[in-house]
């Protein structure tokens, strides 16, 4: 199929885009204005490209799978269409796919293709196709943000944006690598838009300590001429991993996006995934540093092209975009799952894919790129924007999603997810909880608090972030700010030291286990599992919160029973780690620094105090967990005594070598925190 | 066999710690088990921060160290010391006041780290304990890594 363009007139064209969108209409080639965009498909929408009708996540209403209600509903999309109708199409912006690799020479890429910003960091030449694994998934996440609109395959959602690549996650332990990738080197230097489609989100890192200094990310900051790069990162897909439990219920995430340090820092924005029905994607990770959510879509393993519900009822399509070239590499190949992906499908007699091309593809590491698009879109209209202008946008775009999700109950569930957790048993009980619940003493903590309004008015979900952002309002916003400067938010937020609240400790030596300031307060007791404990007041000063951070460090607690809330001064709670996650599974009993962050509380005044509150759940229950093994398979295998800080029995006293001095009757646990201040 | 298309997913649940075989090579990320561990017996171990963290003997490559955290999680590091909150100039100068001297010393002006490579672990480890001595108000790490995988 070779859909020529059509022609496109366009003048008011803000307004006539608004009223299209407002009747859900993407048909806007009609429009008898003039379009300020004098490139080939100046402002015509991605119908000029022959598998748009698949590319739900640009417009829903008119998609293929409208037909198929058990996996598409919602009629929620990115709103791009009226932006390409204005001819912004991310026009001067220079993204950067840090990934596995991108295959530039792609007949939707190579158009965009900037080769003077990409490098290899194996062949150390200037194309960035994958060297050793032949791993797709970085080309995917180019075509998402910036494939060609050109009649052929798909279409970006800012077509013209300038693409690079770096094969990162291939090469990442080259000397260097971290530094040269994020902006330390003169092709990644100019990039406007990072696009970062991986994370490790299963490892109790420290944080701001010598093994993992912050500053990588925070000099993103300083680039575009001070401006501040735009960094759009994965939040993870480990909702419901088998580390958690095999075959059981998934009411909360396993893991935790803030275990990827990058999350924490307030420029590194975190996109969690919505499906084609319009709520989370089933693998979607969740936590209380999610910014915004994308597309990822579920798993698109059945049907014709992803359209099939499969018997999990989790399925459903996924996001398409460009392939590593050819039916042998990449995930358009001669094995895979559908005929679309396998090269075989064909409408009206025209084969879709028959080069195998062009994929799908899920996973935040879909999510991620569809927002570092509209970013692109947001930027174009307006070059002079900071990161922190993009990321407020972005904010402000955004739509509320899924508003009763806690009423819903998850696949194999049979509670809500706004049930109750029964701290003593580790089960899940019919009993409805909410924030208030969250007090001194209790035994039942809430699984999940939903959409909260904040003391500063604003919505926001561990799930959603502040949820889908416009990119009609974005757009928007980004024009309000070039017409008025004066919104603009140029400088740093402020960024103080943690301070210590607490340091609990029992057992010999544990009192001096971790170096903590004399005057830290230090309490001894037994460590209070299977309840809610208060863990101090923190005050704040005359600030407005950006971020509030919580760390720990701990020896002999079994972290995967750790869970954390706070309380703000206006009375906002948020859950910032739940108890019972995958840290139980191989009874992690030491953490170094290990931070927790969270937005609920964004715009909030900081003055007054917050209270801190340890969640924390029954360490011993076992149960059957497994770990997927490379091949997709998962091997089974009951969790870990927890605390085990010898991984397996820990029957002696400390002669585990692990370089701390405690006996398996001590145990250390600090607790400090900040806030990070607009 | 080509991965399917579902690999952002896959390559998440590699990351998750992973006890291994003895047969297996240590990767980045992966959890080690007891067993494994005791057969290479007493490992050197280092305090970095808060933390100690043990070396694997014969892991890795001549640029890279493998070691392990306290819970036995493989990291890796590339025997670099990180200096920032100081200048260049002042890094460099702290860098010339000691034995043994770095293989290679660049500085990333955005991020505002200098970063100075040894030629081995020790080696590393010895820079980054004479440096926080030397460079008492700037940040001084020896950084680890424990992998990236797609999402």
């Amino acid at each position: 199929m070779d859909i020529k363009p059509k022609p496109i007139r366009s003048g008011v064209v803000f307004l006539l885009a608004a009223m299209l969108a407002a009747c859900g209409g993407s048909d806007g080639d009609s429009i008898d204005i003039a379009c300020p965009n004098t490139e080939p498909y100046g402002c015509s929408t991605g119908e000029t490209e022959p598998l748009y009708t698949f590319q739900w996540a640009l417009n829903h209403a008119d998609s293929w799978f409208k037909d198929y209600p058990e996996v598409f509903a919602g009629n929620l999309d990115l709103n791009v269409e009226p932006v390409h109708r204005q001819g912004i199409k991310g026009q001067g912006v220079k993204v950067l796919v840090v990934d596995s690799g991108v295959d530039l020479q792609h007949e939707d890429l190579l158009p965009n293709a900037d080769y003077s910003r990409s490098w290899n960091l194996l062949s150390n030449t200037n194309d960035p196709h994958p060297f050793e694994d032949m791993e797709a998934h970085g080309t995917g996440v180019a075509g998402i943000i910036g494939a060609a609109q050109n009649g052929k395959g798909v279409m970006g959602i800012a077509p013209m944006a300038s693409i690079a690549g770096v094969n990162y996650i291939e090469a990442q332990y080259v000397p260097n690598a971290p530094y040269l990738v994020h902006g330390g080197s003169e092709w990644s230097s100019q990039t406007d838009v990072f696009n970062a489609s991986y994370g490790l989100d299963t490892v109790a890192m420290p944080y701001e300590s010598p093994v993992t200094d912050p500053q990588l990310p925070r000099g993103l900051k300083n680039l575009r001429g001070g401006k501040g790069a735009i960094f759009i990162k994965a939040a993870g897909n480990s909702f419901s991993e088998p580390l958690c439990g095999i075959g059981l219920p998934a009411y909360f995430d396993c893991s935790n996006p803030a275990n990827d340090n990058f999350t924490l820092e307030p420029n590194i924005l975190a996109v969690a995934a919505l499906n084609a029905k319009g709520v989370a994607s089933s693998y979607s990770s969740a936590g209380s540093v999610v910014w915004v959510s994308g597309f990822g879509g579920e798993m698109g393993r059945n049907g014709l092209y992803g359209e099939g519900a499969g018997e999990s009822g989790q399925d459903g399509p996924t996001v398409y975009t460009t392939d590593l070239r050819g039916c042998i590499e990449g995930y358009s190949n001669t094995n895979a799952p559908t005929p679309f992906l396998r090269g075989q499908s064909e409408r009206n007699g025209v084969p879709d894919n028959p080069n195998c091309d062009y994929m799908s593809m899920n996973g935040t590491s879909s999510a991620a790129p569809t927002i570092s698009g509209v970013a692109s879109l947001v930027l174009s209209a307006n070059p002079e924007l900071t990161w922190r202008d993009v990321r407020e946008i972005l904010r402000l775009s955004a739509r509320k999603v899924d508003p009763d999700y806690l009423d819903r109950i998850p696949y194999r569930g049979d509670k809500p997810y706004g049930s109750m957790m029964d701290l003593t048993t580790n089960e899940v009980v019919e009993v409805r909880g909410g924030a208030k619940d969250i007090v001194d003493g209790a035994t039942l903590t809430p699984l999940n608090l939903g959409w909260q309004v904040n003391g500063a008015g604003l919505e926001y979900s561990n799930w959603y972030g502040f949820g889908l952002p416009d990119a009609e309002r974005a757009v928007a916003l980004a024009k309000e700010y070039a017409a008025n400067p004066s919104m603009s938010r140029g400088g740093d937020v402020t960024i103080p030291e943690f301070r210590y609240l607490s340091y609990w400790y029992d057992g010999a030596g544990a009192d001096s286990a971790f170096p903590v300031p004399a005057d830290v307060p230090r309490i001894q007791r037994e460590f209070p599992y299977k309840r809610i404990t208060s863990l101090g007041k923190f005050t704040g000063g005359e600030q407005t919160v950006d971020q509030f951070q919580v760390r720990l460090t701990g020896g002999n607690v079994c972290l995967g029973a750790v869970g954390v809330a706070v309380r703000s001064p206006s009375g906002t709670t948020s859950i910032l780690k739940m108890p019972d996650d995958h840290f139980r599974a191989e009874g992690i009993g030491y953490f170094v620094d290990y931070a927790l962050g969270s937005y609920a509380f964004y715009g909030e005044q900081a003055a007054g105090d917050w209270e801190l509150f340890l969640i924390a759940s029954n360490p011993e229950p076992s149960k059957l967990v497994g770990k997927r093994n490379g091949d997709g398979t998962v091997t089974e295998f009951m969790s870990l005594p927890c605390p085990n800080p010898g991984s397996d029995d820990d029957d002696d006293d400390d002669d585990d070598d692990d370089g701390i001095e405690l006996g398996d009757d001590a145990y250390a646990f600090v607790v400090s925190a900040r806030i990070i201040a607009q | 066999m080509k991965k399917v298309f579902l690999f952002g997913l896959l390559c998440t649940s590699l990351a998750m710690v992973n006890p291994v075989s003895a047969a297996d090579t240590p990767t980045p990320g992966q959890r080690l088990g007891r067993p494994e561990l005791q057969k290479m017996g007493t490992l050197p171990s280092y305090r970095i921060g808060k933390g100690v963290y043990r070396v694997l003997p014969g892991a890795g490559s001549s640029q890279t160290t493998l070691l392990v955290d306290m819970n036995n999680v493989v990291g890796v590091s590339n025997h670099e010391v990180t200096i920032g909150k100081v200048s260049e100039d002042i890094a460099r100068n702290a860098l010339r006041q000691f034995a043994p001297q770095p293989l290679q010393v660049d500085y990333f002006k955005n991020a505002g780290i200098t970063v100075a490579r040894y030629a081995d672990f020790q080696q590393a480890w010895e820079s980054y304990q004479a440096l926080q001595k030397l460079l008492p108000d700037a940040n001084v790490g020896l950084p680890l890594r424990f992998g990236n995988v797609p999402h």
